[in-house]
């Protein structure tokens, strides 16, 4: 496993510097064996033969393009005899949850895909975060994450001691995962040296400032390298070490050397305000449950940088892929998992290309992401907002802690609002309105609403922005031979299958 | 509550073919629903979401793994999670109830016993009976049924109770109560406040964190929601002040062979297989409303309810029983000098094809207390119009030279 997975990391170091006609063949290359896996997947034979998709005749991207898209709700549903190749040994299958923190079986790998996995995961901490194993690194799981992460509502965290203690104890027939396991935690604990700590938990963004402050406690002492945490955590606990002074009480810059967001993204003011805050940059990273590690950042571009040995990645909208700088969904091919291949697949977040070369070097594909589909705003001349850009145009207001916006007809808006402690009352309605039109480019009518607190949903994630535009960011998006989405969000986040909503 | 006319008053005609029942013809006369401060009409949305559940996903829920189940629980939470953020409130303060009647009970059973409760006289039977166990405090009523301010703040300093509860607006006479002054005055006396804003919830913004209240409830039929399903609102912090009225499944944490622990609010107060598919249709409404907006439908009831409350004063054979600025928005009552109330409903059904309520309306108190007669009580929704105002009018003009 080791050999395999330290020979995976090498060949995706080298591919980091190749030029883009070699990265484009190895791409196409790889496509043609994911799609030829297919034709032994049940979901993809039925999927593909009425548009008379002949996976054969993959033989240039515009062929591939042509296929049907699937969703995660296609995925769910085919679970788990419909989406395995029937020529794979179940022995060599590890069920994958979606969604991460829902913890929702949804998907298999096999172990070669787990290796990339490994060997992504390598390259990030090391390349992106510049993280190398034996230093450490802090943890913050959502809420629903514990059994997942290993730690539980009471900060109580698993050992290796425990899972040796679990491998003695376990049947014959399950020793083989509860050795694993072991290895796993070894990993954790002594090559990443984790400490998980618990999630922030229901308070939310009105989490006492003594609990924070047990936070702030274990990172000044433990001092890891990277803090990794939901977004929002990152936020609340950068607001808290604010309101400190402005220096955060002399912790700033003493508290991790990097962060990183996980399970979502960081709206740019957001950046702004945990840099500040923390006094260390933030690194992201994407990559979801089913699809492993994808891209990390770059600090020379900021941008994405796609692993394209082991992932394609495009940008629609409307069914045609978009240039580089528009707003698209992003549509996702998973080159490695021939065991149980995603092709062609909605993930359920927007993004954009970026053009040409990073000035790293890097040739490959670069993109940045924007937030959820779902939270997409589209305005009635067909502008698209994405999620970050409608948070930010509040956070950046000063009578605006925190917000979470709800489009509840295509010109009217809520708007929960957390105003700083100083003030009691949120921004005058009239005023929002005014300004926020101006943001959007039509006339909306805003409904400010002082909260107490933005709470997190089942997920332990937080959804900062709900759309009932975002149908028309993806009609005629055409993921079947005929569209398929229409109508309202919901029921397009149904077929979509995002089961982090609340 | 009356306040001056606004310059602009929405058209929601649009919405009338969203309620299916309006299509309904009586004796080949069109349907004028004008009592929805009883129970409101239904939308085809949510029709369509109860009906969803019938036919797409009916299962339990909160107990087994299978695919059903879990849509069928995570509608139903999501149902909670979109009644809460209607109200400005969190998941963990909404329990779902059969209606206001029993969220009241709950309420009452478990803090009838720590002090004094004080409530006006013009509140329903339900937030009247249910409290007589124990030490309740009535604030008098005026002639007109509103609250005496000044008597009501030195009662309640007097008394000062354990809990004040009132309505938002009481459906009896139609009188829009003075809750921000009320709710000071419980505060000052270090009291809790309960509201019941069935009344007003879904004819304009209902905010808990504005209202400042501790507890407050609503039934789901009476804002376009289906019937048996209602809303009891507790306030953060306020966890441990009220016990379960039933107890059953669902809302135990853990049994064991002597004891058991139960779950925290709201899930302790949801024993039993709940009303699933009320809590969806419930989100429905809620969903429903939200999209018109509720300030919107609030002037729209407001224009309807001062325009026939005008023309009705004018008609010599009708009192009016309620006018000026303790007027409630969505209804009005009155009656007529020469034809009981019960007989002018009547007449109003058969005659004329308008559906209007007649009688105490469940606050008879009020009613002795004042020398006022039974009333006919004409309230309206979203759904009504400016012509069935005139219609109103005009067959009241006639109903009442009959006698």
């Amino acid at each position: 496993m080791a050999l395999k997975t330290f020979s995976s990391l090498a060949h995706l170091r080298r591919a980091q510097r190749w030029h883009r006609a070699r990265i484009e063949r190895s791409q196409l290359a790889l496509l043609r064996a994911t799609v030829s896996a297919a034709g032994h997947i049940p979901l993809y034979r039925d999927l593909y033969a009425p548009c008379d998709a002949d996976v054969k005749s993959i033989d240039d991207l515009t062929s591939f393009h042509r296929l049907p898209m699937v969703t995660k709700g296609d995925i769910k549903a085919s679970f788990p005899d419909r989406i395995v190749a029937d020529t794979t040994d179940p022995r060599d299958l590890y069920q994958v949850a979606t969604s991460g923190t829902t913890d929702r079986v949804m998907l298999f790998h096999d172990e070669r895909k787990r290796d990339w996995d490994r060997a992504a995961d390598f390259l990030l901490s090391m390349q992106g975060d510049r993280h190398y194993p034996g230093r450490r690194q802090a943890i913050i799981p959502p809420d629903a994450c514990y059994e997942r992460c290993g730690v539980d509502e009471h900060g109580r965290v698993d050992t290796v001691t425990r899972k040796l203690a679990d491998l003695v104890r376990a049947p014959r027939g399950q020793r083989k995962n509860a050795a694993r396991a072991v290895l796993s935690q070894f990993m954790r604990d002594y090559v990443w040296r984790c400490k998980f700590l618990k999630a922030v938990g229901v308070d939310g963004t009105a989490t006492a400032a003594e609990e924070l402050d047990t936070y702030i406690g274990v990172l000044r002492d433990w001092r890891p390298n990277t803090l990794s945490a939901l977004p929002m955590y990152l936020y609340v606990l950068a607001k808290h070490l604010m309101s400190k002074g402005p220096d955060g009480g002399l912790l700033r810059g003493h508290l991790a050397n990097r962060l990183r967001p996980s399970g979502g993204k960081l709206t740019d003011e957001m950046i702004r305000v945990v840099e500040s805050a923390f006094g260390a940059p933030v690194r992201e990273n994407f990559g979801t449950a089913e699809l492993g590690t994808m891209a990390f950042d770059c600090p020379d571009s900021r941008t994405q940088h796609l692993l394209g040995e082991l992932f394609y990645v495009e940008f629609l909208r409307g069914g045609r892929h978009v240039a580089p700088g528009v707003l698209g969904e992003m549509v996702v091919t998973d080159l490695r998992n021939h065991a149980a291949p995603l092709i062609r697949y909605r993930v359920g977040d927007v993004g954009m290309l970026a053009d040409g070369a990073c000035a790293c070097g890097f040739e490959g594909t670069r993109f940045s992401v924007d937030g959820r589909l779902s939270e997409i705003i589209v305005t009635p001349a067909g502008d698209a907002f994405a999620g970050p850009q409608i948070v930010d145009f509040f956070l950046s207001r000063p009578d605006v802690d925190f917000v979470k916006v709800i489009q509840k007809a295509p010109d009217r808006f809520l708007a929960e609002i957390v105003p700083p402690s100083d003030r009691t009352s949120p921004p005058p309605a009239d005023e929002l309105s005014e300004s926020f039109s101006r943001f959007l480019g039509f006339a909306v009518r805003v409904q400010p609403r002082r909260v107490r607190r933005l709470a997190p949903e089942r997920s332990g994630k937080y959804s900062l922005v709900e759309s009932s535009s975002c149908a028309a960011f993806h009609d005629a998006v055409s993921p079947r031979c005929a569209p398929e989405t229409t109508g309202r969000c919901g029921e397009f986040l149904k077929s979509v299958g995002d089961d982090e909503r609340s | 509550m009356a306040e001056p006319a606004t310059t602009h008053v929405p058209d929601l005609s649009k919405y009338r073919r969203d309620f299916p029942i309006l299509e309904r013809d009586l004796s080949g006369r069109q349907l004028i629903y004008l009592d929805s401060a009883a129970t409101s009409l239904k939308p085809q949305a949510v029709i369509d979401a109860v009906t969803g559940f019938y036919t797409r996903y009916t299962s339990n829920i909160h107990r087994a793994v299978h695919a059903l189940s879990e849509e069928a629980t995570e509608a139903f939470e999501d149902a909670r999670a979109t009644v809460a953020r209607f109200l400005n409130a969190d998941i963990r303060e909404v329990a779902f109830t059969r209606n206001a009647t029993e969220a009241l009970n709950v309420v009452s059973h478990s803090l009838r016993d720590r002090g004094p409760v004080v409530m006006p006289l013009s509140e329903h039977h339900s937030n009247l009976v249910p409290w007589r166990a124990g030490n309740s405090v009535v604030l008098k009523a005026m002639p007109d049924g509103q609250v005496d301010i000044e008597a009501a703040r030195r009662t309640i300093a007097e008394t000062k109770p354990a809990l004040v509860a009132m309505s938002t607006v009481s459906n009896g006479l139609g009188i829009t109560l003075p809750v921000a002054e009320l709710t000071a005055a419980a505060r000052d006396a270090g009291a809790m406040v309960l509201l019941d804003v069935s009344q007003s919830c879904g004819h304009e913004p209902v905010d808990v964190v504005e209202l400042d209240c501790d507890f407050a409830c609503f039934s789901g039929h009476k804002m376009l929601a289906p019937s048996g399903i209602g809303v009891l609102y507790q306030r953060e912090g306020l966890e441990h002040s009220l016990e379960p009225l039933l107890i059953g499944g669902a809302m135990v944490h853990e049994v064991h062979v002597e004891d058991h622990t139960f779950r925290p609010f709201p899930w302790c107060m949801e024993a039993g297989t709940p009303n699933i598919e009320g809590a969806i249709g419930l989100a429905a409404a809620c969903d429903y409303l939200d999209a018109i907006g509720l300030d919107v439908v609030q002037s729209h009831c407001r224009h309807l309810t001062s325009m026939v409350r005008a023309q009705l004063e004018a008609l010599p054979q009708v009192d009016v029983h309620v006018s000026g600025p303790s007027a409630s928005d969505s209804m009005v009552t009155f009656s007529s000098k020469s034809v009981a109330a019960h007989g002018v409903a009547r007449m109003l059904s058969n005659r004329f094809g308008i559906m209007v309520r007649s009688g105490y309306h469940c606050a008879q108190p009020v009613y002795e207390s004042c020398g006022i007669p039974e009333s006919v009580r004409a309230s309206v929704h979203l759904y009504n119009t400016a012509e069935e105002m005139d219609s109103l009018v005009e067959a009241v003009s006639v109903v009442s030279k009959m006698a």
